[in-house]
């Protein structure tokens, strides 16, 4: 029985190699996209992911483009503008063909940071406005070691660039912001209607929308929140953007 | 009869993959090539501008300034040359030259270290990132034109790549010259220090 099967299992198994190998070729120790703040390194606060979070959601309802904050512990044999764009592509920050992304990328250990931005944002943040922001409204702030204060203060600037508006975002505060427990109650229930609730209308009616769509979850805010159910559109990058240290 | 579907599954998997590569990579091949020439041209569209305004706080600095103003026109006069990516020895010439024009301009931002008033310039702070953010381009896409050639190469030397050029583009040939002109100059790039 065995010995009849081996040709034909011999055959699979190089084919799966095949497939095996093409997906592990490029395999870089970059940390997971887990949500539009990844904080690998852990200097901030988790109030201030949150915010952050909806901004780059609100924003990028309003504008498809995809903004990402990533803090690494180490950039390890990389410099960071090599870091910045292996790591957008490797996430596809931004929608495929607009390539619309941007990443504020900061390592902790090297005390470097950069704003990578993506092809297609090119023409609005350059490298000279990319570079400014870093330096003189991120870094000041770092160098006290306030990443909370530089992280807010330079998307805020970023999403105002890029918006060429005023986009508000919260001030720190030092208090933790208060939580209506029955608008925490309200929004866990909707989220656990949506959780279920969505599986079981695609099954019974064949609702056909995307279910995991990239990012961008029309106006369902509890449901990608929790759920982290961020990924990137698949944009690509080129290099541009500006960077420094602190 | 399951057996039968399993091998020709895997046959198909096999070799499913694979007819269209070459020819797809070939031009993955020339626009990671175009795109390199491009990040070259913004470099090189930005050095008048830079030349000017350093000469206006550091005129007596002209051996440097001079340098790069010649090497940004001999490089530009290769760059007529449109077969350039089909002559290995015309585009090591072009790559040598890009990569002296480079280092003549990393000698250029060093030397502008020495002039405060320079250094404070909002219009050299500027030209300062933008030429920092080119290099970096140029790093990008001479990297991701390399990558592009060892795809291409890789491919036609390895089934079953090989099968579908034999038998279905015979005329594409390896770029390993190509590959030997740029990879070599891509192990040591030119550094930039501010």
């Amino acid at each position: 029985m065995s010995k009849l099967h081996s040709p034909a299992l011999y055959i699979m198994a190089l084919a799966l190699l095949m497939v095996t190998v093409e997906v592990g070729a490029d395999q870089t120790p970059f940390p997971k996209l887990t949500g539009r703040v990844v904080d690998q390194a852990g200097i901030l606060s988790e109030s201030v992911e949150g915010q952050l979070s909806a901004a780059f959601k609100r924003y990028e309802t309003q504008t498809s483009n995809q903004v990402v904050v990533a803090t690494i512990n180490d950039l390890g044999s990389k410099t960071i503008a090599q870091y910045g764009y292996m790591l957008g592509r490797h996430w596809g920050i931004g929608q495929e063909g607009k390539n619309n992304g941007l990443i504020l990328l900061i390592s902790k250990h090297d005390r470097e940071l950069r704003i990578e931005v993506g092809y297609g944002l090119e023409g609005l943040m350059t490298d000279a406005l990319a570079t400014s922001i870093v330096h003189h409204t991120i870094v000041p702030f770092f160098k006290r070691g306030d990443f909370d204060g530089g992280v807010i203060a330079g998307s805020n600037q970023i999403l105002e660039v890029l918006s060429g508006k005023k986009v508000q975002l919260p001030r720190v505060s030092s208090r933790k912001p208060e939580q209506n427990p029955l608008l925490m109650g309200l929004m866990i229930f909707i989220f656990l209607l949506l959780y279920w609730g969505l599986p079981l209308l695609r099954i019974h009616y064949g609702y056909s929308g995307s279910y995991y769509p990239g990012g961008s979850l029309g106006g369902v805010d509890a449901f990608d929140s929790f759920s982290g159910g961020f990924s990137g559109g698949g944009g690509g990058f080129g290099g541009g953007g500006g960077g420094g240290s602190w | 009869m399951s057996r039968i579907i399993a091998v020709l599954f895997s046959l198909l998997l096999l070799s499913g993959c694979g007819i269209n590569n070459l020819p797809a990579y070939d031009e993955q091949v020339f626009s990671a090539w175009s795109q390199v020439e491009n990040q070259y041209q913004r470099r090189a569209d930005l050095i008048p501008n830079l030349v000017s305004t350093v000469k206006g706080f550091a005129a007596q600095e002209k051996a440097v300034l001079t340098e790069v103003t010649e090497l940004r026109a001999s490089v530009g006069r290769l760059n007529v040359d449109a077969d350039l990516i089909n002559n290995p020895e015309m585009l090591q010439r072009f790559e040598q030259g890009q990569a002296k024009l480079g280092s003549a301009l990393s000698r250029l931002m060093l030397v502008s270290e020495r002039y405060p008033e320079l250094k404070s310039n909002q219009n050299f702070l500027a030209l300062q990132s933008q030429l920092e953010g080119t290099e970096n381009r140029i790093s990008v896409a001479r990297r991701d034109y390399i990558l592009a050639m060892q795809k291409y190469n890789t491919e036609l030397r390895t089934y079953p790549g090989k099968l579908w050029h034999g038998w279905l583009y015979p005329d594409l040939k390896p770029r390993e010259n190509y590959y030997k002109a740029i990879a070599e100059e891509a192990k040591q790039p030119p550094k930039i220090e501010f």
